[in-house]
Formats: structure tokens, C-alpha cells, sequence
């Protein structure tokens, strides 16, 4: 690539400008007037970044400036382009053939081609094809850090690390996961010896069952008469007895006949008496109703008579009263309504009895009628007790006569004991089962335990292989470089005479050289600073080398604190570099910039 | 402009060192690829973390 041209406009403190390089181009400027500003704008066209990765792309643009762009025109493999770049807006790339006047607008593929184009990253590009006087001081004060090599450090594997620590990371976690799996395994408690013989006993359980089954059917073919007969007897001769017992409680609980007997005769005996009772009772209504006429009777006298009293002539006769012998008459009255009265409730109260009496004979008609029944049920009952007595001494005997041999003998049931038997082995079978069970499931844990494990295992693995890829990747890009530059600055060293005195090597995975002369081993601080420059400019030069660089070497103010010998030295050098890259030169040294007579110059005034 | 930048290096000899390694441990060629595609998605994507390479390299995530 081969820079032909830059465009600014709005950029630092230019309005509008223009340059036009050759393939060494000497700037020459005052302090303030932009020089550090057109190798920003260079590199902002180029890469889309500011240089310093400190600042942002809108720190380019002119005082009061909303946005500013930077346009440039570069030559390569017989193609020209035009890259336009803005602070604010997205850039955009024309492309011109050989040959052709106008320029065709790159639309499709936009970040392709310009990746072929200018393939190097900003980053990369910074460290190779840029010099500043800051990046200078950073590198000779700079230390690595951590594990961390001064290649790795120039070359901003930064990003790098951190990804390498992820990864560390990421095997922690599967070493974690492949713990918890281990963790949860079930524990064997089982032991093979224990699970067969469990099977064997269930093999035995199983046979012997089986066989039981056979001796139980054949003892049920042996006679109907064992269990059907005898226990249709037995059952018969229980339900009799429970009936027997319940009629007995019944007669238990009921009046016996005798006592019903008695109380039939008395109240027979009182029915008898009915008719003289009602007779009675009859002559007795008669009685009360007439002393009532009676009583009734002489009230009405009485009154006539209390009318009289204050009367002195009688209004019948006209006969004169005397009233003493109204009082007596009156008084005469009131005697015999007394006597009447106390008649009365005499005959009231000897009605109430006989009613009492006639009640009573009532009850007992009632109950003359209940009683017969009652007998009759009685006898009854015990006539159904006496069949019940005999029915059940009958079948307690056929139950007797039916009782089984070893029944009598007091032998055990055989059925029973099959039975039992059965119950037993049943019990069994089903504990080796359960048992069985329980041994097939800790079986099946544990292979999908395993099963997880060797996942767990698997991932543990895959980690470990990318964190030790990932490591060997760095060791050896590092020495791999390392060897590049190793080789390119035993190129280059033959231009670089001014540090032919020391003897500079690098080490395998290190950039810092191992600088010695005359059997002295400097360190970096012990050089002089034009020592240092020039040995990070040949350092410089060998990463480009190494790693890649767009054919351009852009120094901003390389001679800052060089003698003239120096400026000069460093003048033939970047010569002949400039046979190799293209380059341009800033400087504020009016002397140094005449060191290149062979160069294109250009002088920034500080306007626009 | 001929040589090949750091990641381009770093991802050719990670690359290397898998196959390698993987050779080594009796990876299956799925294995080795997914790790490398891993790592080329790592360079590119700076904000995968340790938990998404994890889930990655394991193939829990794809």
C-alpha cells in the first residue's frame, strides 16, 4: 500500500487540507501546528480509531465542529482507493483501475475488501507502523506484568489473557460438576454374596411353595364330608345355641306365667264388680243433681227473702212484715243451703272414688284381654326352648360323631398348618423380592451414576484440553514471534551500526533484550536515550516484520532529544528504510528535516 | 503485507495444539472442532464468559 494523499477537513486545527506524499515525506512544523494531528488523521482514515487509544474519534474534530473527515487516496496492486472516514457517519471506499477516470463506490462487500486491503488490525498497525515520542517512554518504562511478556504486552494480548483465565476458569467449573456427580453417588451397600443368596432363597421359597400348593390340593380331594358337612354341622349347632340363649334371656326378662295367672284371677275378680260400681255411680249422679235443684232453690228464696227485708208491707198479701222474723227465715234458708252444700261434696267426693274404681275396672278389662296372649306366647316359648334344647343336644352330638380324628386326638389341623405354612413362605417371597427390588434399583443408580460420571469426566477432559491448547498457543506464539523478530533484527542490525557496540539478543519467550558490551550486561534504563530510540525503532521495524505492517512507517517527531551526529544517523536510516516502506516524518527541527534532501517536504504554518 | 496478524497466528496454533492434544487423549474429530470452534467464537465475541465456554466446550450449549 502506498499513501498518495490526505484530505482533512474540520480535524484538529485544520479547516480544510490537503497533502500529497511520496514515498519519503519530511513534515516540518512549529510546535501547535498539527503535525501530531495529521499522523492521527492518518491513521483515524486508515482504521476507523483514534491512535491514542485513550481519546475517542470525536476528540479529532475542530473547536466548535460537530464532526470532522478525513479522506485518503492510496495506491495498491495497480488499484487506486479512496477511503472516506467521518466522526459521525459511517466511511465509505471508491475504487479507481488502472486506467480508468472515475472512481467506482465500493457498496457491496464494503468490509471485505477493505479487510484485503489494509488487513492489518489497528492495534497490530499501531505497534509496527507508528512512532510517537508518548509510546517511547511507555516503552522503556514499561514492566511486564504477571506472567505476561513484553511481546505479549506490545503486541496487546491483554484481551488474550483474560480469555486464557476464562477458560481456567470454565475447567474449574467442570471439575466442580464432575465432584458433585462423584458426591452424589449412591453408596453400595450391597455385596453380590448378599444379592445371591437372596436369590436363592427366593428360588427355594418359590419351589417349596409350589409344593405346598400340590399337598393343599390333594388334602382338599381327600373327602367333601371334612369341610363341608362337618362345618355345616358345626354351624347349625351354633346358630341353635345362639337362638336357645336368646329365648332363654328373653324369659329371663319377661313376667312368668304364674305371676300372669294371679294377676288374671284378681282382675277378673274386679270385673265382677263393675255392675255395682256403675250401679253406684248412677244413684250418686242422681243424689248430686237433686241437692243441686235444691240448693239452687233455696237461693232463690233467699233472695225473695233479702228483697223483703226493707219492705214493711208484704207485696202478696199486703199483710205488715216484721223484720225480725225475716232475719230468722233468712237465717233458716242459709242453714239448710249449708247443710246441702256439705251433703253435696260428700256425694262428690264419694263419686270421684267410685269413678276411680271405674277406671280401674276399665285397665282391667284391658289387660284381662292382654293376658291370654302373654300365656300363650309364654308357652310357646318354651316350647320352642324345649325343641331348641333338644335340637342342639341332638347336633352337638352329630358335630361329636363328625369331629375329625386329630381333632379328637389333639392333633394340629394339617390344613391349618399348610396354611400357615403358605402364609410363611408367602411372606418370604415377598421379602426377597422387595429385597431384590431394592438391590436392582441401587444397581441401576449406580450405573447412571457411572454413566454421568464418565460425561462429567468427558467434559473435565475437553477443558483440560483447550486451557493446555490455549497455553501451548501463547508459549508458542510467543516464541514464534519472538523468532521473527529474532531474524528480522539480525536483519535489520546491519543498518542499525550505531548500536553494533552492544550485543543484543532475545531471549526465547522474551523481548526484553539481554543487551551486553564489553562483558557488561546493561539493563534497558542503563542506554543512553538515543540508544533506546533507535533500539525501539529496529525493535519496531522487526515487529513489522514479524507480525505484518501496511508498507508504511509514520514517525512523529523521532529526533526529539538526539545530538546532530544522531539526527543524522537516524536521517540515513529512516532512508533506508524508506527503500523498504514508505515513510513519513514529522519534526519540529528545521535541521533534522534538512537531513532528507532526497525527501518530499512539507511545512505546516498552523492555519488552516 | 504478507505476514499473518497475532490472532491469525494464535487461532493456527491453537488449532495445532488441539489436534495434538486431542490425538493424545483419543478426542473424537467432533470433539477437537467443537473446541476450536469454541475458541474462534471466545476471539471473536469478547464478552463470552467462563460459564457460556463451559456450556460450549461441554455441548451442553451450542
Amino acid at each position: 500500500m502506498r499513501v498518495e494523499s490526505l484530505e482533512l477537513k474540520h480535524i484538529g486545527c485544520f479547516a480544510e487540507k490537503h497533502l500529497r506524499f511520496s514515498d519519503l515525506t519530511v513534515i516540518y512544523g512549529e510546535n501547535r501546528t498539527g503535525k501530531s494531528t495529521l499522523v492521527y488523521a492518518l491513521f483515524f482514515a486508515l482504521f476507523g480509531k483514534h491512535l491514542n487509544p485513550q481519546l475517542r474519534v470525536q476528540d479529532l474534530c475542530r473547536k466548535g465542529e460537530k464532526s470532522g473527515s478525513v479522506t485518503v487516496c492510496f495506491a495498491q496492486n495497480k488499484e487506486r482507493f479512496r477511503l472516506c472516514r467521518s466522526t459521525e457517519h459511517m466511511p465509505s471506499l471508491a475504487r479507481k483501475s488502472e486506467g480508468a477516470d472515475l472512481w467506482q463506490p465500493v457498496a457491496n462487500d464494503f468490509a471485505e475488501i477493505l479487510h484485503n486491503v489494509i488487513p492489518s488490525a489497528p492495534e497490530t498497525a499501531s505497534l509496527t507502523s507508528f512512532f510517537r515520542e508518548s509510546e517511547l517512554i511507555h516503552f522503556l518504562q514499561d514492566v511486564p506484568r504477571y506472567d505476561k511478556t513484553l511481546v505479549q504486552s506490545m503486541t496487546g494480548m491483554d484481551r488474550v489473557q483474560i480469555l486464557r483465565s476464562a477458560f481456567k476458569k470454565a475447567l474449574g467449573k467442570a471439575k466442580e460438576y464432575r465432584k458433585a456427580i462423584r458426591n452424589s453417588a449412591p453408596k453400595r451397600t450391597d455385596d453380590p454374596l448378599q444379592a445371591e443368596l437372596v436369590r436363592r432363597q427366593l428360588l427355594q421359597a418359590e419351589k417349596e411353595l409350589r409344593h405346598l400348593d400340590g399337598e393343599y390340593e390333594q388334602l382338599r380331594s381327600r373327602g367333601p364330608e371334612y369341610h363341608t358337612v362337618y362345618h355345616l354341622l358345626q354351624n347349625q349347632h351354633l346358630g341353635k345355641k345362639k337362638e336357645l340363649a336368646h329365648l332363654r334371656q328373653q324369659q329371663g326378662q319377661n313376667p312368668r306365667a304364674a305371676d300372669l295367672e294371679k294377676e288374671l284371677e284378681q282382675t277378673k275378680k274386679l270385673l265382677r264388680e263393675s255392675d255395682t260400681v256403675s250401679r253406684s255411680a248412677e244413684k250418686l249422679l242422681r243424689q248430686s243433681g237433686a241437692l243441686s235443684q235444691q240448693r239452687n232453690q233455696l237461693e232463690a228464696q233467699i233472695r225473695k227473702f233479702l228483697q223483703l227485708e226493707g219492705q214493711s208491707l208484704c207485696p202478696m198479701c199486703e199483710q205488715p212484715l216484721v223484720p225480725e222474723r225475716t232475719a230468722k227465715l233468712i237465717a233458716k234458708e242459709e242453714q239448710r243451703k249449708v247443710q246441702i252444700g256439705q251433703a253435696q261434696k260428700e256425694i262428690e267426693s264419694a263419686l270421684e272414688s267410685v269413678l276411680i274404681r271405674k277406671k280401674e275396672i276399665a285397665d282391667a278389662r284391658k289387660r284381662a284381654e292382654q293376658i291370654p296372649f302373654q300365656l300363650k306366647e309364654i308357652c310357646e316359648r318354651e316350647a320352642r326352648i324345649k325343641e331348641l334344647e333338644k335340637e342342639t343336644a341332638r347336633l352337638a352330638s352329630e358335630v361329636r360323631e363328625k369331629e375329625p380324628s386329630y381333632g379328637k386326638s389333639g392333633e394340629d389341623d394339617p390344613a391349618q398348618k399348610l396354611e400357615n405354612r403358605r402364609k410363611l413362605l408367602q411372606e418370604e417371597i415377598v421379602r426377597c423380592r422387595v429385597q431384590m427390588g431394592r438391590q436392582e434399583e441401587s444397581l441401576r443408580r449406580l450405573e447412571e451414576n457411572r454413566k454421568h460420571a464418565q460425561a462429567a469426566d468427558r467434559k473435565v477432559l475437553l477443558c483440560q484440553v483447550a486451557c493446555q491448547a490455549l497455553d501451548g498457543a501463547i508459549a508458542n506464539l510467543g516464541s514464534r514471534v519472538m523468532e521473527k523478530v529474532r531474524e528480522s533484527v539480525g536483519a535489520w542490525s546491519e543498518h542499525f551500526t550505531f548500536l553494533n557496540r552492544f550485543d543484543i539478543d532475545i531471549s526465547g519467550t522474551e523481548l526484553l533484550p539481554v543487551i551486553q558490551a564489553r562483558g557488561y550486561r546493561y539493563k534497558l534504563s542503563q542506554m543512553s536515550k538515543s540508544e533506546r530510540i533507535f533500539l525501539y525503532l529496529m525493535l519496531k521495524l522487526a515487529m513489522g516484520d514479524a507480525l505484518g505492517h501496511p508498507d508504511l512507517f509514520v514517525l512523529d517527531d523521532p529526533a526529539d532529544g538526539l545530538d546532530h551526529k544522531r539526527k543524522q544517523t537516524l536521517a540515513w536510516l529512516l532512508s533506508k528504510v524508506a527503500e523498504k516502506r514508505q515513510v513519513i516524518v514529522t519534526t519540529n527541527d528545521r535541521a533534522f528535516a534538512d537531513l532528507f534532501p532526497a525527501a518530499s517536504r512539507m511545512e505546516l504554518n498552523g492555519t488552516g | 503485507m504478507t505476514a499473518k496478524s497475532p490472532d491469525e497466528i494464535l487461532i493456527e496454533l491453537f488449532c495445532q495444539q488441539v489436534m495434538e492434544l486431542g490425538e493424545r487423549n483419543d478426542l473424537s474429530a467432533q470433539e477437537r472442532e467443537r473446541i476450536v470452534t469454541v475458541f474462534r467464537q471466545a476471539m471473536a465475541n469478547s464478552f463470552m464468559d467462563d460459564q457460556q465456554i463451559y456450556l460450549k466446550l461441554s455441548g451442553e450449549a451450542v
